[in-house]
């Protein structure tokens, strides 16, 4: 917030159900190239980035990060959900076992101005259920080895995490490099 | 893992006061997201 310009994009961060992560990943990257929302390398202002998806079992960012990561502090601080499953931004919050959020007790409160009224979930039966875990494994299988690949070219820089639970793709993660900047800052007014 | 109080943190309170609240932009970009994913609410 109070951060974006005319040429910002919209970083969305998703949860998925567990065996959702590929399912959700490829499904909603095809709809958004469909409706030319997806961001490119020549059209970002305005467009979605997919780079961060994730399932209910991996919303604690203790698995990733940093010392006194202030700039991952304010990106968790910040974050709109739109929409809202099951109260998963409350979960989301009451998960990050790595920082005192305390200092924010209102975030939820404050959040849900912009989020969607849709209707409850349906009940999906044990059948559908099965259809929707053998689809995401058919995904994974197929998008997996060139996600990883993909990676493997670039470097493995930090910023990219692939997991069972988490798909991170932020390869000019710059949370080292800010914190730095800060702690020198810091430094240079605080000598002592 | 070390557990980060951000209050310690010498600008904190300078940074709380930037990021408060959404700006027009801000804005703009919240209801363009809410366009678009009310039409995707339907991916399981």
């Amino acid at each position: 917030m109070n951060a974006s310009h005319p040429e910002s994009d919209i970083d969305l961060f998703v949860v998925t159900e567990i065996k959702r992560l590929w399912l959700v990943r490829i499904l909603l990257t095809l709809s958004l190239q469909i409706m030319h929302a997806r961001k490119t390398s020549k059209h970002h202002a305005g467009r979605f980035c997919l780079s961060f998806f994730c399932t209910t079992e991996a919303l604690d960012f203790a698995s990733f990060a940093l010392k006194d990561d202030i700039y991952l502090y304010f990106r968790i601080v910040m974050l709109k959900p739109i929409i809202n499953v099951e109260d998963t931004h409350a979960q989301f919050l009451a998960s990050q076992s790595w920082a005192d959020f305390s200092l924010y007790p209102d975030i939820q409160k404050l959040s849900t101005s912009f989020q969607l009224s849709l209707p409850s979930k349906k009940h999906t039966s044990p059948l559908t259920r099965k259809f929707f875990d053998t689809l995401d494994s058919i995904c994974k299988f197929f998008f997996l080895p060139k996600t990883l690949h993909h990676a493997q070219r670039i470097g493995n820089p930090y910023g990219i995490i692939i997991t069972k639970h988490m798909l991170k793709f932020h390869d000019d993660d710059q949370r080292k490099e800010i914190s730095e900047k800060i702690r020198l800052k810091s430094e240079c007014r605080n000598p002592n | 893992m070390q557990y980060f109080n951000p209050s310690t943190f010498k600008h904190f309170s300078k940074l709380q006061k930037m990021h408060s609240i959404p700006q027009a932009h801000d804005l703009l970009l919240l209801k363009k997201a809410q366009d678009v994913l009310e039409k995707l609410a339907w991916i399981p």
